[in-house]
């Protein structure tokens, strides 16, 4: 009882609460916050207690926070950008892979931190701040090196050229896309409104969706466009037909890409058969689309790693690249799998919908 | 549904899902925290280790947690209460016959008294 009164007697201190507060996951901040304010009698102890709490809420958010597919696909796309599966030139004191991984693991961090302390619903929002993230933690990074190189404590070899600096401005609409993906929970959810408000929503939700995925195309044509003209590497041909080939989904997406709203007098079963065509629609749409995202990705890991390794005869670089290939083959695959999986939920969730 | 029951559990899960069970209607983030203290009894445990725990048997589905309305004396904050599902019932009972097993075979070998000199006497 004693330490009961105790406790009311001293509540939680302004500013070590805030400060407590404010590293504390959000998930998981007002029932813990709550816990603290219960439990210590002095601000001493509530910001010992508090602070020994972090590391391990932290990490247990990071990994329920985190979807696997979305910050891997993330971080290859970050490395390609930046050119870590790039050719080395001859002579070169750092390899590209190296001068890649720095930047592209501050962005990890970065993105980690972002889905733990992240609180927007928004999905497209979530995305750009994504992507924005990413890019701050890149140009942090070089910044540093920057510093460094001027000071002469490195080589000049670790900063990225700027070809590098424009090919990684296309990570960013990439990036912003990845991001943007729904979480399959929050897709599958049961609607908890008439279908016909929920299926709207729906159709406002791919119509922003829709819009975000060509702005990105858009910022793809433009900056790929820049750097074939500008840089002409070898594989200017080939570069060229890719941005043909996003110029067909650009001009596919404006026309049928968004969800088609449904007729003002429709009945429930017309709402409803027209719901599970346009779940499905866009779900091969979106698994069309993220296959032909990575294209460019597949084909130059085939070039730059395993033909040049059989080329070189470099068994290493052979294992790599096929490695590689795997790899993202495999993280595309399990996102898709999530979709299919939120679709799957959302379908059987859809019998159960008030008319 | 099987395979999160059949699930085993770390030393530390035990302890929680112990306190949690023990605790039955009170189990919230202080009451967990304290029972866990008292059965890992002399090591200090986090308050965030015990939520990290709680977190990821959620997950599993061995627990459900929900959020109460705020009280004065937690400063007008809400509780994350905690709930014992069946599959964790199961999980802990597989623990716990397996812990029996392990005491029973020691007191075999070195007889009941063995208790009495322990920490947990």
């Amino acid at each position: 009882m004693e330490r009961q009164r105790d406790r009311v007697s001293n509540p939680a201190p302004g500013l070590v609460g805030r400060l407590i507060q404010m590293v504390l996951p959000p998930a998981s901040r007002e029932a813990v916050m709550g816990d603290l304010a219960e439990s210590c009698h002095s601000p001493g102890q509530l910001a010992a207690e508090g602070l020994r709490s972090v590391p391990p809420l932290v990490a247990g958010q990071a990994r329920r926070a985190s979807r696997l597919p979305v910050i891997g696909l993330q971080l290859f796309i970050l490395f390609a950008c930046l050119g870590g599966f790039e050719l080395d030139r001859a002579g070169k004191v750092v390899t590209n892979a190296a001068c890649a991984a720095l930047p592209m693991g501050l962005a990890m961090v970065g993105l980690l931190l972002r889905n733990i302390y992240r609180t927007d619903d928004n999905p497209v929002r979530q995305g750009f701040y994504d992507a924005l993230t990413a890019a701050l933690c890149v140009v942090a990074q070089q910044t540093v090196m920057h510093i460094l190189i001027a000071a002469g404590h490195i080589d000049p070899a670790w900063a990225l050229s700027r070809s590098l600096i424009v090919l990684a401005c296309l990570s960013f609409p990439i990036l912003w896309t990845l991001g943007a993906m729904e979480n399959p929970e929050a897709a599958g959810r049961k609607p908890t409104q008439p279908l016909f408000s929920d299926y709207s929503q729906f159709v406002q939700r791919t119509r922003v969706r829709n819009r975000a995925e060509m702005a990105a195309l858009a910022m793809i044509i433009g900056v790929s466009g820049y750097f074939l003209a500008r840089f002409q590497p070898p594989v200017a041909p080939l570069g060229w037909s890719f941005l043909t080939g996003y110029g067909c989904i650009l001009t596919y997406l404006a026309l049928r890409g968004a969800a088609r709203p449904a007729p003002l007098d429709a009945d429930s079963t017309t709402i409803r058969a027209l719901y599970e065509t346009e779940l499905n629609r866009q779900s091969r749409q979106r698994r069309l689309m993220w296959w032909f995202w990575f294209v460019p990705l597949f084909a130059g890991l085939m070039t730059n790693l395993v033909m040049y390794g059989v080329s070189k005869e470099q068994p290493l670089r052979i294992v790599g690249g096929i490695a590689s290939i795997f790899l993202l083959g495999y993280l595309i695959e399990r996102l898709h799998r999530d979709r299919r999986l939120a679709i799957h939920l959302k379908l059987n969730n859809l019998a159960a919908v008030p008319a | 549904m099987n395979a999160v029951a059949n699930a085993t559990l770390g030393q530390f899960e035990q302890v929680v899902l112990t306190a949690v069970l023990s605790l039955g209607d009170g189990a919230y983030g202080v009451t967990i925290h304290a029972k866990v203290e008292e059965l890992s009894r002399p090591r200090k445990v986090a308050l965030g280790a015990v939520y990290a725990t709680l977190d990821r048997m959620e997950d599993k589905g061995l627990v459900t947690s929900w959020m109460t309305d705020p009280t004065p004396e937690r400063g007008g904050r809400a509780k994350r209460c905690f709930r014992l599902e069946v599959s964790g019932e199961m999980a802990l009972r597989d623990a716990a016959t397996t812990a029996k097993r392990i005491c029973d075979a020691i007191e075999q070998q070195w007889g009941v008294g063995i208790w009495k000199d322990s920490a947990i006497a």
